[in-house]
């Protein structure tokens, strides 16, 4: 194995490598900070987010020696009316080291962000989110994020320094020592300088090394992160390689559960094993016993490198399938299926409406329906509580689901908005036809837990979740899964997908699809399939859709309502 | 918020590099002087309470870089400032006759178009290069205050900013949120009278 020689090379090249913030002119440190400040205070409005923008801020003041423009950047980052981005893009790429892209702005942040994961021991969901925010910013492609994060994780990982026996005495030693005894260590190192270096092995130096981020590729990784004990550390203060999802077992239970148990999706070796963003799937039903079932609908995403889907209620989730699929095969004919769709669209339809048929059948379904829905909340529970206790690592996860599925991630995020040390936990979190409450109140709060994007995605046509929530109290405040949710903060981002699905029977097929419209990376081969342009968004971007898509509700609306108006001439014909 | 605090302004400050700006912003602030500070970077930012006429009011100071290479960036700070000191160097000509193209940055950048300028000489206890009826002169012609101070000696530091401020709140319309109209409406008729003798 070259692995040492390489490592000896990496140390040298990055002794070589200047540090980013000693290479730009003043006011390029200005803009670079100035950009994080303004992006602060485009994502994170809510006061509950102060704390971490100051400790950002500080971060990133002490990196760029701006350490007396503290209190600038500070109310920069909590201004109502964001400042405008684009001059400090501007003035940005006027430097002279970045002549080449502002992609090594992105590198140095990500650098920044992982080093003080590693001393802190968390990869907190807000850096990574506003590490893509400012490469949107950019103009660059968000996967260079993913791709640098691969690239440090490796580098990482593959890094083993060679051991003497007295290193791997103390290497063993070291394991014993208790996690709150290691942060201690690290902390001291900030005082005793260079000393303690060799006492605490190369955990001392993710703090020291931080202030060599230097400009040039994988050796950078190191100088900003410094030599430390590969994997080991790593996996320790991440969680990426000991705490694995999928030997998750539960020890206390929420409700009356029977089945969580996480899986993992895809098993893309290519890229290693250790991630610093995981994703979890979460499906509405199940159409048949097969492991198959559960993957299927999402084999075609690409959000993360690491991705898992939630098994639960497996028995439940089955008895539902088989009722939707009987009530949708036998009971309810396509012709119904139709004028249903346009009838719900209308929106006014009251329960009294419903075809006797279909009524005449509603045992059928509501039983399994009613149980699923009271087990996904609980399981949602249990979900928030798996993500409080960092089983999943210290990194951002995205969570996606349909259906039953988003209900579950509904409750996680509700349950977890209600405890403490909930926030950058959750990266983005993906609600595509959700059974349950659009009381925006209730929407304002789990916005709070997650760092990035929360979709709501429903569909104005489907008329098996009005159906099924005909005769709850919810009228009042509707169903998210059928109508967008208005919220006073602009954090939901409300997607209408009925233009691709015409009801809740769709979602697991057309997932793909949904999820390309969403802006969600998928394979290209899906891409091809659908003949789709993917395009990733972030909220901003989004509104510009969802203008055209507003556009479309209309002529859409006015349809139906011409539909109707002939439905009731012909009514007072007969 | 603090229900006595009647409003928060924002004020600029704006000028040619080394005109004393961030001295009077530390001398009004900290009430310090420092012959050798440090050139501003980009824009520095500080808070003050202040009590104008028996309201209280809480600054927020906007103190931009002079120096050429952050012209592109200071003129993003300008939005929504209330009030804006220009600020030139009574020992230095030069700072004075640039006045004039910081005076329409300002007004380009702007969003607030009745802004209250206040135009604010410098160093008076140095030897003089421009004397205070040109300056006098050039504010009259821009319709905007006009004071002459040293960071250094404490002269009139804290009236430009006082003067400011009042004028300020003597012009309602760039402060008064829609909400708060009743408030204000009590408040400038408790504040008119006095106002009426203080004129005469």
């Amino acid at each position: 194995m070259d692995t040492h020689d390489r490592t000896a090379q990496h140390i040298k090249d990055s002794l070589d490598t200047k540090n980013l913030a000693e290479c730009l002119t003043p006011t390029g440190r200005f803009s670079y900070c100035a950009l994080c400040a303004t992006s602060l205070s485009c994502l994170y409005k809510d006061h509950v987010h102060n704390e971490f923008k100051l400790d950002c801020l500080r971060i990133l003041c002490n990196h760029l020696k701006l350490m007396l423009q503290l209190r600038t950047m500070q109310e920069m980052a909590s201004c109502e009316l964001p400042l405008d981005a684009k001059v400090y893009v501007r003035s940005l790429k006027k430097e002279e080291v970045l002549k080449d892209g502002l992609m090594i702005i992105v590198q140095d942040l990500l650098l920044l962000a992982i080093s003080n994961g590693l001393k802190v021991g968390t990869y907190d969901a807000r850096w990574r989110v506003l590490i893509l925010y400012v490469t949107r910013i950019f103009d660059l492609d968000l996967n260079i994020v993913d791709n640098f994060e691969l690239q440090v994780v490796n580098c990482l990982s593959n890094f083993l320094p060679a051991q003497t026996e007295q290193e791997q005495a103390d290497a063993a030693r070291r394991n014993n020592i208790s996690k709150t005894k290691r942060f201690a260590m690290i902390g001291l190192a900030s005082v005793g300088g260079g000393i303690l270096i060799g006492l605490t092995g190369g955990l001392a130096a993710p703090l020291i090394g931080s202030g060599l981020a230097s400009v040039l590729g994988s050796s950078a990784i190191f100088g900003a992160i410094g030599t430390i004990g590969g994997s080991a550390v790593i996996g320790s203060l991440f969680g990426v390689a000991g705490a694995s999802l999928t030997g998750y077992k539960m020890h206390k239970r929420v409700g009356d559960i029977e089945e969580f148990q996480f899986h993992k999706l895809s098993t893309d070796t290519e890229t290693g094993d250790v991630h610093l963003h995981i994703t979890i799937v979460i499906s509405g039903w199940l159409s048949d016993e097969r492991e198959s079932s559960y993957i299927q609908p999402w084999e075609y995403l690409r959000d993360s490198p690491e991705q898992y889907y939630l098994r639960y209620e497996s028995s439940y989730l089955l008895e539902l399938g088989k009722a939707m699929d009987y009530f949708l095969s036998f009971a309810v004919s396509v012709a119904v299926q139709e004028s249903l769709k346009y009838t719900v669209l209308s929106g006014l339809m009251a329960a009294i409406a419903w075809p006797a048929g279909i009524l005449g059948l509603s045992s059928v379904i509501d039983n399994p329906w009613g149980v699923c829905c009271r087990r996904s909340a609980q399981v949602g529970k249990q979900l928030a509580d798996t993500l409080l206790t960092h089983s999943h690592g210290n990194r951002p996860v995205t969570l996606i689901g349909y259906s039953l599925g988003a209900r579950v991630i509904y409750y996680c995020l509700r349950e977890m908005s209600q405890r403490e040390k909930c926030h950058g936990i959750v990266q983005n979190a993906i609600l595509i036809g959700t059974p349950c409450t659009r009381n925006s109140s209730e929407w304002n709060k789990i916005t709070q837990v997650v760092a990035g994007r929360v979709v709501n995605a429903y569909c104005r046509s489907d008329w098996l979740l009005k159906f099924l929530y005909r005769t709850l109290s919810m009228q009042a405040n509707g169903v998210a899964g059928l109508e967008a949710v208005q919220s006073s903060n602009d954090r939901i981002e409300n997607i209408d997908l009925t233009s691709i699905v015409s009801g809740h029977f769709d979602y697991p097929q057309k997932l793909s699809e949904i999820l390309m419209f969403i802006g969600i990376n998928v394979d290209e081969s899906a891409k091809l399939k659908h003949q789709i342009i993917s395009t990733q968004s972030m909220p901003e971007g989004m509104c510009e859709k969802l203008n055209i898509n507003n556009h479309f509700d209309n002529m859409k609306k006015s349809k139906s309502e011409i539909d109707l108006a002939i439905m009731s001439k012909n009514n007072e014909g007969q | 918020m603090d229900p006595s605090v009647l409003t928060t302004l924002k004020i600029l400050l704006i000028g040619q590099s080394g005109v004393g700006k961030s001295c009077l912003l530390y001398r009004f602030t900290d009430d310090t002087f420092n012959v050798d500070n440090a050139v501003t970077i980009g824009v520095d930012f500080k808070m003050r309470k202040i009590t104008v006429d028996n309201n209280n009011i809480k600054l927020a100071l906007w103190d931009t870089a002079g120096q050429e290479r952050f012209r592109t960036l200071t003129p993003n700070y300008y939005r929504d400032g209330q009030g804006a000191v220009l600020v030139y160097d009574v020992s230095n000509r030069d700072s004075f006759t640039c006045l004039e193209t910081w005076i329409n940055e300002l007004n380009m950048y702007s969003t607030k178009p009745n802004i209250i300028k206040m135009v604010v000489g410098n160093k008076i206890d140095q030897e003089r290069r421009v004397s205070r009826e040109e300056g006098i002169a050039f504010a009259r012609r821009h319709q905007t205050l006009f004071i002459e101070t040293s960071a250094k000696t404490k002269e009139g530091v804290h009236m430009a900013f006082e003067e400011l401020v009042r004028k300020i709140i003597n012009t309602p319309s760039l402060w008064e949120k829609p909400e708060d109209v009743n408030v204000v409406r009590c408040n400038n008729e408790n504040s008119a009278p006095e106002q009426s003798y203080c004129s005469c």
